[in-house]
């Protein structure tokens, strides 16, 4: 199952090796590294993990994820103080362990806004999930894009609304 | 030995509850975590170390027994009197009898978990014996009279306000001092007064070699050495994991581990013992307490490859914004809770939960033990041998007569699709409702996936 199942952006980058993508974003953008994407699927190289010596240009963290965003036009990375540390979802944790799930979440969310960006993209519905519950509850303007969306050319959502 | 049973979400939700003291405890081992990053990159074959490192450890584990005995041969005949104890009780009565036997009445002691576990200070306080905590860290929290909430920074939870009222009190500082200079100056002069009084020194191991019978101890402050170097008799305790083959292994360790720690190339002092001094008497007590049994488990041998390095801790997000006293065991952290379960799976039960599962543990661990995937795998095994409370168990019931059938899957999220948008409010955020209590639902699709995917290609 393994050998035959792709997560959407690796399948983008390995299989259908897209080089080139007609898709506008002009905004910034605060990319969430979700955690099985990254060290489960290996995605991307994890900030523990030291890059080998003549890997040492390409060591800085960029994803499958990465390199896509980099094609989209008009499309800005924001730079955050944590590249991939979790948003305390966790499946069951996010209930069982609720005051630090939702501390984490807090966290990553506050990263993403000292950092400017304008919504916060990721490949996990349930990291986003997560994060967009916290957010709409205090009532804060930050919305958030599966990578999916973002790729397809959906606009950045307005009021809590995609926008096609 | 079940007293209480540990609740990592209920302490962690009083540890967030200061919210400013939590964040300061998360950066503090932020920016340790970052420090170990540096000293990692610095190492241009850093992943092969720790390749090289875990081959090693396994293939001592897997030889356990003829190493420990090669150990034994070897450090007899170099003069040390070797003891094996078999859980803490075991190992607490030798040292006691070691220390009466010498006619002891006052004891310094350098950093070692092993002690911790077996709660060795309050056995000897019992049998009249000062124990000094000689190691900063440790005798600050030895002077609050609270365990260390980290293996490798035991007073990370405290700010240094808080221990310049300690050594106001204890120590006799002015009051309101908060300066790390003068604190640790007077720290110093105290403790140097102990060194000099004490009649035996009590080290951890680091690292055993069996083919020298010598060992290593690893410390920042020379307390170790300071304090088997006034007194004639020491006393050295030993995990039984803590076994390497070969002399030539330790460049290996020794490089990895003050990385890991604290993101220095190597620790200030690797003290080596081989044998005892000339005028003087060395014991090493062999500890199993538990560790024969998971070397047996085919699931959590790994976890006894742990150099105590607190690199897990460091990255640990949960660790780290929910204090190491929230795990109410000697060792918390992500391998304090493989390590705590195997010891007593009914009150640690809590804690291979106290876990995202985001996996940076594993990426992070000198000798790549798999932290997180023991972790999942301690949850199965808790629920089989019945130890998980009613709520785990109902939901986990729940979930697996949902998911196993198609049609109820269907149907469950039919029925909330449309019933949620209608409840009102109070029906849905109420007590019962963790997730609600700082979080929103998630809006309600009209269509599912495959309701939508069905229209779209007239299926
Ligand atoms: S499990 Fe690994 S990272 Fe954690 S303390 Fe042990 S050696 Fe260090």
């Amino acid at each position: 199952m393994k050998s035959k199942t792709y997560e959407l952006c690796e399948f983008l980058t390995d299989v259908v090796q897209v080089e080139k993508l007609a898709v506008q974003f002009p905004h910034r953008v605060g990319y969430h590294q979700s955690c099985h994407g990254l060290r489960e699927l290996r995605l991307g190289a994890a900030s523990e993990l030291m890059p080998p010596p003549d890997d040492a240009a390409v060591g800085n963290n960029e994803s499958k994820t990465h390199r896509l965003l980099r094609m989209v036009e008009g499309l800005e990375l924001v730079t955050l103080e944590r590249s991939d540390e979790c948003c305390g979802f966790g499946g069951a944790f996010a209930v069982g362990e609720e005051a630090v799930s939702c501390m984490m979440g807090q966290d990553r969310i506050a990263d993403h806004q000292q950092a400017g960006a304008e919504v916060i993209v990721a490949n996990d519905m349930s990291c986003l999930m997560h994060m967009d519950g916290l957010i709409r509850r205090q009532k804060q303007n930050l919305p958030v894009m599966h990578i999916a969306e973002l790729l397809a050319g959906n606009k950045l959502p307005r009021n809590g609304k995609t926008q096609p | 030995m079940t007293h209480g049973v540990s609740d990592h979400p209920q302490k962690a939700a009083e540890f967030i509850a200061d919210s400013q003291r939590a964040h300061w405890h998360d950066g503090a081992l932020w920016f340790v975590r970052d420090k170990r990053d540096a000293a990692a990159r610095s190492v241009p074959e850093w992943e092969q170390l720790r390749e090289t490192a875990k081959q090693i450890k396994a293939h001592s584990l897997s030889r356990l027994p003829d190493y420990l005995e090669e150990f034994e041969r070897k450090a007899t005949a170099l003069g040390a009197q070797v003891h094996w104890a078999r859980d803490a009780q075991e190992h607490n009565e030798i040292v006691y009898g070691i220390l009466k036997a010498g006619g002891v009445r006052r004891v310094v002691k350098s950093k070692s978990m092993l002690t911790e576990e077996c709660h060795l200070n309050p056995f000897l306080e019992q049998h009249g014996i000062e124990v000094v905590d000689t190691d900063l860290g440790e005798r600050i929290v030895q002077l609050r009279q609270e365990p260390p909430s980290h293996i490798v920074l035991p007073a990370i939870h405290i700010k240094k306000e808080e221990v310049g009222d300690c050594f106001h009190e204890h120590l006799g500082t002015e009051a309101g001092a908060t300066d790390p200079a003068y604190l640790t100056e007077a720290a110093r002069q105290h403790l140097r007064e102990r060194f000099m009084q004490a009649d035996a020194g009590i080290t951890g191991v680091n690292f055993a070699i069996a083919e020298t019978g010598g060992f290593v101890v690893c410390t920042n402050e020379g307390n170790a050495d300071l304090g088997v170097s006034l007194p004639k008799l020491h006393i050295a305790c030993m995990g039984l994991e803590k076994i390497i083959p070969r002399a030539a292994d330790l460049g290996v360790f020794l490089r990895l581990l003050a990385r890991s720690a604290t993101g220095q190339p190597i620790t200030t002092y690797s003290s080596h013992f081989h044998g005892p001094r000339a005028d003087g008497a060395l014991h090493i007590v062999l500890v199993d307490n538990g560790r024969s049994a998971l070397q047996q488990s085919e699931e959590h041998q790994r976890a006894l490859s742990c150099i105590r390095c607190g690199a897990c801790l460091n990255t640990c997000p949960v660790y780290r914004r929910s204090g190491g006293h929230s795990y109410e065991t000697p060792v918390p952290g992500p391998i304090g809770s493989i390590l705590a379960p195997s010891r007593d799976p009914g009150k640690y039960a809590s804690l291979p939960f106290a876990c995202s599962l985001c996996g940076s543990c594993t990426d992070v661990c000198p000798v790549k033990i798999d932290i997180h995937h023991q972790l999942l795998t301690w949850r199965r095994e808790l629920a089989e041998s019945g130890h998980l409370d009613w709520k785990k168990r109902w939901s986990m019931r729940l979930a697996g007569v949902v998911l196993g059938r198609v049609w109820l899957y269907r149907f469950a999220g039919k029925a909330m699709r449309t019933v949620m948008p209608l409840l009102p409010r109070f029906l849905k955020y109420n007590p019962l409702n963790a997730w609600g209590k700082q979080r929103e639902l998630p809006p309600m699709p009209r269509k599912s996936f495959r309701e939508q995917y069905r229209r779209r290609h007239g299926k």
